[in-house]
């Protein structure tokens, strides 16, 4: 079971639990919880790989990992600063509000 | 042994990560977002990625889900949890289908491109110390751990801007 095809596919299960997320609740905020669940599902993939070339190649992978954890810290603070601007606005979280663009 | 360990830990970040993306309440969720970010860093401990397991709980828990939860508490939980639930019952099924579906396809060549009955081999005793990450990342990667620096300080003053209250002069409400 602890093998890298093992947590290639764990990793492809927590993306698509993130997925769903994403594309089917209304509540903000759960939506961007749903979208650090797959960045976390992206990097324990590169972190599995890392392991499996190991030596060089695999520390490679880490730093990776390392600079993806920096981008994805980036985006939440952005993505909720986006938040509080818009329910300061709306005064709702809900993405179903949030229509002025439409029509 | 590790076996048992990967899978019990799978467990944790399946049932975690279900739970966040089902939650009604945003606080209970970001509680069990905790829980995945604990599961994901008990998996690079599993992985031999020690440093990265400690920079995942800093970051993610010390961090941005304290972060999360400074959002929540700011804004009116009462309001928010009147508003009438998600989707129907049909969208809510096709979506769950559609994202399986869509995974699946995706992930069966992933899977199929890893060398059959590839393990993993034995490692280095310093692999995924603090020091061997640093080592490449400080030489080979300088350039691009300078850059995410920049990109965090434009994250920080975006953010600000983004979402620092106006003030008498400025209306929009």
């Amino acid at each position: 079971m602890f093998t890298p095809a093992g947590v290639a596919l764990l990793s492809g299960a927590l993306l698509m639990i993130g997925a769903f997320g994403v594309i089917a609740r209304r509540n903000l905020i759960i939506v961007l919880m749903s979208v650090e669940i797959m960045l976390a599902a992206g990097t324990l993939a590169l972190a599995g790989f890392a392991r499996m070339h190991g030596g060089e190649r695999g520390t490679h992978g880490q730093v990776l990992v390392l600079l993806v954890m920096a981008v994805a810290a980036a985006e939440a603070a952005v993505g909720l600063a986006i938040l509080m601007a818009l329910y300061r606005q709306l005064r709702s979280v809900d993405s179903d509000r949030a229509d002025r663009m439409r029509g | 042994m590790q076996d048992a360990l990967f899978l019990l830990t799978s467990a944790v970040a399946i049932g975690t990560a279900v739970y966040v993306v089902t939650a009604r309440n945003p606080v209970y969720a970001a509680i069990g977002l905790m829980g995945f970010f604990l599961s994901i860093s008990g998996l690079y401990v599993l992985l031999d990625a020690a440093f990265l397991a400690a920079v995942q709980v800093i970051v993610y828990v010390g961090a941005i889900l304290v972060l999360f939860l400074f959002v929540i508490m700011l804004l009116d939980l009462r309001a928010i949890r009147r508003e009438p639930g998600d989707r129907s019952p049909g969208v809510i099924v096709l979506t769950g289908l559609l994202v399986a579906l869509t995974g699946g396809l995706a992930f069966v060549p992933v899977v199929r491109g890893i060398p059959a009955g590839k393990t993993f081999a034995p490692v280095a005793p310093g692999f995924g110390s603090t020091e061997s990450v640093a080592l490449v990342a400080f030489t080979r990667y300088a350039l691009p751990v300078e850059l995410a620096g920049l990109l965090l300080l434009a994250a920080i003053v975006g953010a600000v801007a983004l979402a620092k209250r106006r003030f008498a002069g400025e209306e929009t409400e």
